[in-house]
C-alpha cells in the first residue's frame, strides 16, 4: 500500500509540472496584459502613457523578461507558497484565495455528497426495479438536471428561493450575518443559502452517477453468484447490500476523480450567477481582466485540488480493491 | 419446421434498439429538431433580425380556430394586439383585439429570405400576409421586437450543428490518439496517458474562457463559430481516447489481430481495417453522448459573453440575452430556448443509451 | 441579404408608434429633462451659512456616539460649522443603510475643499471658508475653516494640502508623470489655514477641478507619512509593504490613489460623513464619522444615518433583484434603464420608491470612428465628414428612444446639457435627423457602391468594406443600442461587425489607437467639467473614452514629439480648448466654448444617439430627503449636490 502511495505521489509531480506549463501558455494567449490596463486606468485621469513609464512598470512586474523566465518566476514563487500579487484587486493572491477557498471546498464537497446521497439509492432502486415507472421517472429527472444549463437553474432557484422562502438574493449569507461571528444562527443561515448552489452543481453530476450505479449493479445482478444466493434463500436486502453493491461501488469511487473538474468548473459559473464568496467568480473576473498572477495561480490551485482529489479517490479504490494495488501502471 | 431467420449484426442491433422506447422517442425528436434546423428559413415566418416595432416584448400569441363568437374557422388565425403602455410600470401591455383577425396561410409567400445563403425564396411553411399590417408571434417577441420563434429555429441550426461538428473533431482526435496509444504502447502510450491526465485535471471552463478571449473580433461570425467549436472539442477527446486505448490494449492480443500481423499487414492497416470496426458501435455511442456536453458548453460560453455573440443566433446567445430577473418575472417566454436545450440534451442522452444497449453483444433480446 | 428587402424591413415602422409614445408622455407629469427646474432649497445654490450666522448655539449628536469616550460634540465640530438645510424635513438619528458596494461612492460622496451646487454650474466653498483669485487668474488664495479635523481627530491643516501636492502629486517617485492639472503648480502655506496656489497660466476653473476631484488635495499627512520614504525609515516601510502585500510603497500609494475615489483602507482618515469600520470579502461596513463638519438647522451633527452596510454584489442582475424586492435602501449605479418596469413593479409590493433621475450624459452612446486608425483606407474614410454625416443620418433615433428608453430620453448628438451656458439647440440636432435617402446619397457620393449586387457597399476601388466596432457594454445600454444602430447601417448597405470586449482591453487599445470603431458614453457635459475637460470635443487627452483621435491628442500632450500633427480645423479646436480653460473674460469664454461645440456639431466627430436618459434611483420608502429627480453622472459625483448626509430613515 505504501509503495502504491509513493508511486502515485511521485507520478503527480510531472503531471503538475505539465499542467503549470499549459496553464501559463493559455493565460498568455489573449493579447494585452494587466499592466497596460493598470496604466490605462491612470491615464483615464489624464496621465500620458510615455514609453519609459510603460517600460518601468513592466520591469517592475517582470513583464519585460522573456516568457520562460516569467514562467520560472511565477512557478518558483508558487511552489514556495507565494501566489503573487493581483493587480486587479491590488491585494496579494494568497489573501484573496485564502478568503475563498474554504467556501469553494465546502460547496464542492457538499455537492459531491449530495450527488452520492441522491444517486446511490436511486441508482440501486433503478437497477432492482428496472423498467418500472419509478426507474423511468428518476432517469428523466436526472436527465433534466443534466440538461438544463447551470446558470438557468441557479437563476430560477434563486428567484424561487426569494418568492417562496424570502431568502435574500445570492451569496452564502443574509446581509446581517455576512460579518457576524460564527453562531448557530449564522450556520443555519448559511445552510439556507447553501442548498441552491449545491443542488445546482450537484444535479448535473447526479444523472451520470445514477446511471453508472444502475448499469454496474445490473451487471453484477446478472452474475451467477447472485442467483445462487437468492436460491439459497438469503433475504433480498441483505443480499443486495452485502455483495453486488459493494462491488458496484468500486467504479463509483473512481467517479470522484471524474466529477471533481466538472464540479469545480460548474462552480465557476454558478458562483458568478449566485454571487458566492468562492474562487469561481474570482477566476472569471481574473480571466476577463487578464490578471495573470491571479488567473494562473487560481487555475493551478484548482488543478492541484483536482489531482489530489483524484489521488484520494484512487487511494480509496486501492484500499477497497486489492487488485488495483498490484496493477502495473 | 419454420425457417430460421438469419439476422446480420446490424439488423440485430436495430431490433434491440427498437425495443428501447425512450430511445426511439429520442431519435424521433432529434430527427425532428435537425429537420427544423435544416429548413429553418422555410419553417419560420420571419428572419431573426427582423424587428416589429409594434410588438416589443409581446407575449406568445394564441393561434385560434374558434373566434370570439364561437364560430369555427377552417383556417387558423390570430387576433391583432392592442398596445398600451402601463403608466405605473412603463411596460408594454397587449390585449387581443377581437375585431381584427389575421388569417394564417400555409406554403405561402412571406418575408423574403435566402435559403442557406444560396438562393432567394419567399415561401414559408406558414405566415400572415406580409404586405398587410398583421403579424404572428407564436413564441412572442423580445425587447427589440424580434420574433422568438424564428430566432429559436435559426438558433437551432447553430447550436445543433456545433454539437455534431465538434464531436466529429473530438472523435477523430480520440480515436487517433487512443488507438495508437493502445496499439503502439511504450513512450507514445505514456505520453498520451500523461496528456489525458493533465487535461482532465484542469477545470474546463477557465480553459475555454481563456481561449475564447483570444479569438480576434474581426473574424466573421462563421470563423468565430468554427473557432468556438474547435475550442470546445479540443479537450473532450480524453475520455474517448482512454476507452479506445483500453480496448486496443485488450484487442492487441486477440487472434485476429495477430493473424493479420502475421500475414504482413502494416500497423495502419491493422488498426483501421481490423480493430476499429469491431467496436465502431462503441465509438458511435460515446460520440452521441458527447454532443450534449458541446451544446451545454456553447451555452455556458455564450452566457458569459465569450462564446458566440450577436449577430450569430444560437440558443446560448438567446439565453444570454434573457438572463435577467425582469425576464423571469415579466417576459418569461424569452427563456424558451432553454426548454429546447433541455429537450435536445435529454434526447441525445437517451439515444446514446439506446445505442449502447443495442450494440452491446451481451445484452439479450429476451426480457429479463 | 438583398438591399431590396432590407429596405422593406426598415419600412416596418408604422405611424401608430409615435402616437402611442406621445399619448404615454402626456399621461404623466412632465419631468424636467436635465434637473435644471428641480426644486431645491435656495440655500443649496449659495455658499452654505454657518451656525453663528443662523444663530445656532447648541449642538447635538447621535446616540450612537454616546458612551464612546469621545470629546463633546462642540469640540469635535469645527469652530463654526456650516449648516445644511434638509430638503423636506429635519431628520432623526438612527438606522443602518443597506446598499451595494458599488453604490458606496454615491451614498458617501467625497467631502472636499469645494463642492458643487445643484445647478451643476456653481462651485461653492465647503471645507474652505473663503477663496479669491487675483486679477489674472494665476493666483488662488484659499482659507480653510477653523477647527477642521480628520475622522481620527487629527486636525486638518494646510500641512495636509502641502503634503498631498508637494510630496505626492509632484513627487517623481510616486508620479513619474505628473497629472496635467498639477504641472507647474506651486503651493505656499500662509498659515495653518490659508494657502496660495500659483499657476503657470490662468486657471479660472481650478476650483471646478478641486470640487470634482477633491481627494487629490486631501491625503492626510499624519497617516501617509509612515509610508513615505522622505519621512520614514526605508526598512520600516519595506516591512509595512510586505505586511500589506505590496511590492513597494509606490504601488501602495498608487493603489490608494486609484482607490482614491472610495478610500476603503480601514483606519484611513477621511473627511466624509462615514468612515470604514471593517472590510471583508462581501461586505464593507461603514460607521458615522464623529468629526464630520456639518450640522443641520437644529444644530444636529450630520449625518443622520448611523451606519452603512455595503454588500459586494458582483452581478448586476442580483443588484436589480435586490433593489426591486426592497432589500436595498438605496440603489442607483447598477440599475439599468431597461429594468425600470421590474423596479416599478416593486413599488407596489416591496416598499420602495423608484425615482427617475436623468443621466447627465449628453448621449448614452458616443460612437467613435478612429480617424487615426492604422489602415489607410479606413482612416481616409473616417476622416471624410460625409461618411460620418451619413452614418449619423442613417440612425433612427426616435425609434431607439421608444424601444430602449420608453420614449423618455432625448434624441440628440454628443453635446452639453441644455442647462449649460454653452448650449445651443442646433448643437443637439445637427445631422441627427433620420434621413436614409440623404445618407445613401452621401455614401454614393463618396464612392461606396454596391459593385457586386450583394446588397453591401464596397470601397471605391472595389475591395470589400467591413466596419468593426468593439466596445464595453457598461454604464449605458450600449449593446442593445448597437444592435439597432448596426441594423440601421445595414439598411443603407454597410457591413458592420460588432464585439463586446473587456474594459481593460478597451482602455489599452483606445489609447494606442488600435480600435477601429468603438462606443463610449459622453459625460463631462455640464459646466462643472466642460470648461476644463472638453475631452469629447477637443483632442487633448488619451483615454479609453476617446478613441477617435488618439494620435492628435498624443501630439498635443507631447508638444509635437509623438503622435501626428492634426489638420488645421482640429488644431484650432485645441487652441480654443486652451483659451476656454484660461481666459478670465467670461463672454469670450462662452464664445469660445460655443465655437468648439459648433465645430463638433457640424463635423460629427463623434455620433450621438439618445441622451439625458432615464436613470432609476431606488430608495426605500423609509428613506427621506432624497431628491425625486436629479441629474446622475460623474460630473457632479452623482449625488454630491444633493447632500446625502441629510438623508434619514423615518422610523
Amino acid at each position: 500500500m505504501r509503495n502504491y502511495l509513493a508511486r502515485r505521489l511521485l507520478g503527480m509531480i510531472p503531471t503538475l509540472a505539465v499542467i503549470s506549463v499549459l496553464v501559463f501558455i493559455i493565460i498568455q494567449l489573449p493579447e494585452g496584459d494587466i499592466v497596460t490596463s493598470t496604466l490605462d486606468r491612470l491615464s483615464a485621469t489624464g496621465v500620458d502613457l510615455s514609453d519609459d513609464r510603460i517600460q518601468n512598470l513592466r520591469a517592475q512586474y517582470n513583464l519585460d523578461q522573456p516568457l520562460p523566465i516569467q514562467y520560472l518566476g511565477w512557478i518558483g514563487n508558487f511552489i514556495t507558497g507565494d501566489m503573487g500579487f493581483s493587480y486587479l484587486f491590488a491585494r496579494p493572491v494568497n489573501e484573496l484565495v485564502w478568503e475563498r477557498i474554504g467556501y469553494t471546498l465546502l460547496i464542492t464537497v457538499c455537492a459531491l455528497i449530495f450527488t452520492w446521497v441522491m444517486a446511490l439509492p436511486i441508482g440501486i432502486y433503478s437497477a432492482v426495479r428496472q423498467y418500472s415507472i419509478a426507474d423511468y421517472s428518476f432517469t428523466t429527472i436526472g436527465l433534466i438536471g443534466l440538461a438544463t444549463p447551470n446558470f438557468l437553474i441557479a437563476l430560477v432557484l434563486m428567484y424561487l428561493g426569494y418568492s417562496w422562502f424570502g431568502l435574500s438574493f445570492g451569496g452564502l449569507f443574509s446581509p446581517e450575518y455576512l460579518n457576524a461571528p460564527w453562531s448557530w444562527e449564522r450556520f443555519t443561515d448559511m445552510l439556507s443559502h447553501l442548498w441552491i448552489p449545491v443542488v445546482v452543481i450537484g444535479t448535473s453530476g447526479m444523472a451520470i452517477t445514477m446511471r453508472l450505479m444502475r448499469a454496474n449493479l445490473l451487471d453484477e445482478l446478472k452474475k451467477p453468484y447472485v442467483t445462487t444466493a437468492r436460491a439459497k434463500g438469503v433475504p433480498p436486502l441483505k443480499l443486495l447490500l452485502k455483495y453486488p453493491v459493494r462491488i458496484a461501488i468500486n467504479p463509483f469511487i473512481s467517479t470522484i476523480g471524474l466529477l471533481l473538474p466538472a464540479l469545480i468548473s460548474g462552480e465557476a459559473i454558478v458562483g458568478v450567477v449566485l454571487n458566492l464568496p468562492t474562487t469561481g467568480p474570482l477566476l472569471v473576473q481574473a480571466l476577463i481582466a487578464q490578471d495573470m498572477y491571479l488567473a494562473g495561480s487560481l487555475i493551478m490551485l484548482l488543478s492541484m485540488l483536482t489531482v489530489v482529489g483524484m489521488l484520494l479517490s484512487d487511494l480509496l479504490l486501492a484500499w477497497v480493491d486489492p487488485r488495483i494495488r498490484y496493477e502495473r501502471t | 419446421m419454420s425457417e430460421l431467420r438469419e439476422l446480420t449484426p446490424g439488423q440485430l442491433a436495430w431490433l434491440k434498439f427498437r425495443r428501447h422506447r425512450l430511445a426511439m422517442i429520442a431519435a424521433g425528436s432529434l430527427i425532428f429538431l435537425y429537420t427544423i434546423a435544416i429548413f429553418c428559413e422555410f419553417i419560420s415566418p420571419y428572419t431573426p433580425e427582423q424587428r416589429n416595432s409594434r410588438a416589443i416584448n409581446a407575449p406568445p400569441m394564441d393561434v385560434r380556430f374558434f373566434d370570439a363568437e364561437g364560430q369555427f374557422n377552417f383556417r387558423p388565425f390570430v387576433y391583432d394586439l392592442e398596445l398600451t403602455i402601463n403608466p405605473d410600470t412603463w411596460m408594454r401591455e397587449y390585449e387581443e383585439d377581437a375585431s381584427t383577425a389575421y388569417p394564417i396561410r400555409f406554403f405561402t409567400r412571406g418575408e423574403p429570405y435566402e435559403f442557406w445563403g444560396l438562393f432567394e425564396a419567399e415561401r414559408h411553411l406558414f405566415s400572415v400576409d406580409p404586405n398587410g399590417p398583421g403579424y404572428i408571434h407564436w413564441f412572442g417577441t423580445d425587447s427589440l421586437g424580434r420574433d422568438v420563434f424564428s430566432r429559436v429555429l435559426y438558433g437551432a441550426r447553430v447550436s445543433l450543428s456545433i454539437g455534431v461538428v465538434g464531436v466529429g473533431l473530438t472523435l477523430f482526435l480520440g480515436v487517433l490518439l487512443g488507438g495508437f496509444a493502445g496499439y503502439l504502447g511504450g513512450i507514445f502510450d505514456s505520453a498520451v496517458q500523461r496528456m489525458t491526465e493533465v487535461l482532465q485535471s484542469i477545470p474546463t471552463l477557465p480553459l475555454w474562457m481563456a481561449l475564447s478571449a483570444a479569438l480576434p473580433a474581426a473574424w466573421s461570425p462563421i470563423t468565430t463559430y468554427f473557432g468556438v467549436t474547435i475550442i470546445l472539442s479540443l479537450f473532450g477527446w480524453t475520455t474517448l481516447a482512454r476507452q479506445v486505448r483500453g480496448r486496443f490494449l485488450a484487442m492487441r492480443e486477440e487472434d485476429f489481430v495477430v493473424a493479420a500481423r502475421l500475414i504482413g499487414a502494416n500497423d495502419q492497416r491493422v488498426v483501421f481495417r481490423h480493430m476499429l470496426p469491431s467496436f465502431s458501435s462503441h465509438i458511435i455511442t460515446t460520440a452521441t453522448l458527447a454532443v450534449p456536453a458541446m451544446i451545454l458548453g456553447e451555452t455556458a460560453l455564450s452566457f458569459l459573453g465569450i462564446g458566440l455573440r450577436a449577430p450569430v443566433v444560437s440558443w446560448g446567445v438567446l439565453l444570454q440575452q434573457a438572463q435577467n430577473y425582469q425576464v423571469i418575472v415579466m417576459t418569461p417566454w424569452l427563456l424558451l430556448p432553454g426548454a429546447f436545450i433541455v429537450v435536445t440534451v435529454i434526447a441525445f442522452n437517451l439515444l446514446g443509451d439506446g445505442l449502447r444497449d443495442a450494440a452491446d453483444p451481451y445484452s439479450s433480446l429476451r426480457q429479463q | 441579404m438583398s438591399r431590396l428587402f432590407q429596405k422593406r424591413l426598415a419600412d416596418k415602422l408604422h405611424p401608430g408608434d409615435s402616437i402611442v409614445s406621445l399619448a404615454f408622455l402626456a399621461s404623466l407629469a412632465i419631468q424636467p429633462a436635465n434637473g435644471a427646474e428641480l426644486e431645491v432649497p435656495d440655500a443649496w445654490l449659495k455658499p452654505a451659512q454657518t451656525a453663528s450666522q443662523l444663530g445656532i448655539t447648541s449642538f447635538s449628536q447621535s446616540a450612537y456616539l454616546d458612551n464612546r469616550d469621545l470629546p463633546p460634540v462642540e469640540e469635535r465640530l469645527p469652530d463654526d460649522p456650516i449648516v445644511i438645510v434638509p430638503l423636506d424635513s429635519i431628520g432623526t438619528y438612527g438606522g443602518v443603510a443597506n446598499i451595494t458596494h458599488e453604490d458606496r461612492g454615491m451614498f458617501i460622496p467625497p467631502e472636499g475643499i469645494f463642492t458643487i451646487a445643484p445647478d451643476h454650474k456653481t462651485i461653492l466653498p465647503n471645507l474652505a471658508e473663503s477663496y479669491a483669485y487675483n486679477e489674472d487668474g494665476r493666483e488662488l488664495t484659499i482659507t480653510l475653516r477653523r477647527g477642521l479635523k480628520w475622522s481620527d481627530s487629527h486636525p486638518l491643516t494646510t500641512e495636509d494640502i502641502l503634503f498631498s501636492i508637494n510630496d505626492l502629486q509632484l513627487n517623481k517617485n510616486f508620479m513619474p508623470v505628473t497629472l496635467p492639472d498639477f504641472i507647474g503648480l506651486e503651493v505656499i502655506a500662509i498659515d495653518d489655514r490659508t494657502f496660495v496656489f500659483n499657476f503657470p497660466s490662468p486657471e479660472p476653473f481650478y476650483i471646478n477641478y478641486m470640487a470634482q476631484s477633491p481627494e487629490y488635495f486631501l491625503m492626510p499627512k499624519h497617516y501617509f507619512r509612515e509610508f513615505h520614504p522622505d519621512y520614514a525609515d526605508e526598512e520600516v516601510i519595506a516591512e509595512r509593504m510586505e505586511e500589506l502585500g505590496f511590492s513597494d510603497w509606490s504601488a501602495f500609494m498608487t493603489t490608494s490613489m486609484q482607490r482614491r475615489l472610495f478610500p476603503d483602507l480601514v483606519n484611513h482618515p477621511t473627511t466624509s460623513a462615514y468612515k470604514i469600520e471593517s472590510l471583508t470579502p462581501g461586505l464593507y461596513s461603514y460607521e458615522r464619522n464623529p468629526y464630520f463638519h456639518k450640522v443641520d438647522t437644529n444644530g444636529q451633527q450630520l449625518p443622520y444615518i448611523d451606519a452603512i452596510e455595503a454588500q459586494d454584489v458582483r452581478e448586476p442582475e442580483i443588484a436589480v433583484a435586490k433593489a426591486s424586492t426592497g432589500q436595498l435602501d438605496f440603489a442607483g449605479v447598477r440599475l439599468p434603464t431597461q429594468d425600470i418596469p421590474l423596479l416599478k413593479l416593486g413599488e407596489r409590493t416591496s416598499g420602495i420608491k423608484v425615482n427617475v433621475w436623468n443621466r447627465l450624459h449628453g448621449s448614452d452612446l458616443s460612437i467613435q470612428a478612429n480617424m487615426n486608425f492604422a489602415d489607410e483606407q479606413k482612416r481616409t474614410l473616417f476622416a471624410d465628414v460625409r461618411f460620418r454625416r451619413a452614418l449619423s443620418m442613417a440612425i433612427n433615433r426616435n425609434e431607439m428612444n421608444d424601444i430602449i428608453y420608453f420614449g423618455r430620453g432625448t434624441p440628440r448628438q454628443v453635446t452639453v446639457v441644455p442647462g449649460s451656458d454653452y448650449f445651443e439647440p442646433e448643437f443637439a440636432t445637427a445631422w441627427a435627423q433620420y434621413d436614409t435617402d440623404a445618407a445613401e446619397a452621401l455614401l454614393d457620393e463618396i464612392g461606396l457602391h454596391d459593385v457586386d449586387g450583394d446588397g453591401v457597399r464596397e470601397l471605391s476601388d472595389g475591395s470589400p468594406l467591413t466596419l468593426t466596432v468593439e466596445y464595453v457594454d457598461t454604464e449605458t445600454p450600449k449593446q442593445i443600442s448597437m444592435e439597432l444602430v448596426v441594423s440601421y447601417w445595414n439598411a443603407v448597405g454597410l457591413d458592420v461587425r460588432q464585439r463586446l470586449i473587456d474594459r481593460e482591453l478597451q482602455y489599452s487599445r483606445a489609447i494606442s489607437g488600435e480600435l477601429e470603431m468603438t462606443v463610449w458614453h459622453a459625460d463631462r457635459t455640464t459646466d462643472v467639467l466642460f470648461p476644463i475637460n472638453p475631452d469629447f470635443w477637443v483632442p487633448r487627452k488619451l483615454a479609453a473614452s476617446l478613441a477617435m483621435w488618439s494620435e492628435w491628442s498624443r501630439w498635443y500632450l507631447t508638444d509635437g514629439n509623438l503622435g501626428e500633427e492634426p489638420p488645421p480645423e482640429i488644431r484650432q479646436l485645441q487652441l480654443w480648448g486652451d483659451e476656454l480653460a484660461t481666459t478670465m473674460d467670461r463672454d469670450r469664454r462662452i464664445e469660445v466654448g460655443k465655437l468648439i461645440l459648433a465645430a463638433n456639431a457640424e463635423n460629427v466627430w463623434t455620433i450621438g444617439t439618445v441622451g439625458l436618459a432615464p436613470q432609476p434611483v431606488v430608495t426605500s420608502n423609509r428613506l427621506k430627503n432624497v431628491v425625486e429627480s436629479g441629474l446622475w453622472g460623474w460630473d457632479i459625483r452623482y449625488t454630491m449636490p444633493y447632500h446625502p448626509a441629510t438623508w434619514f430613515f423615518d422610523q
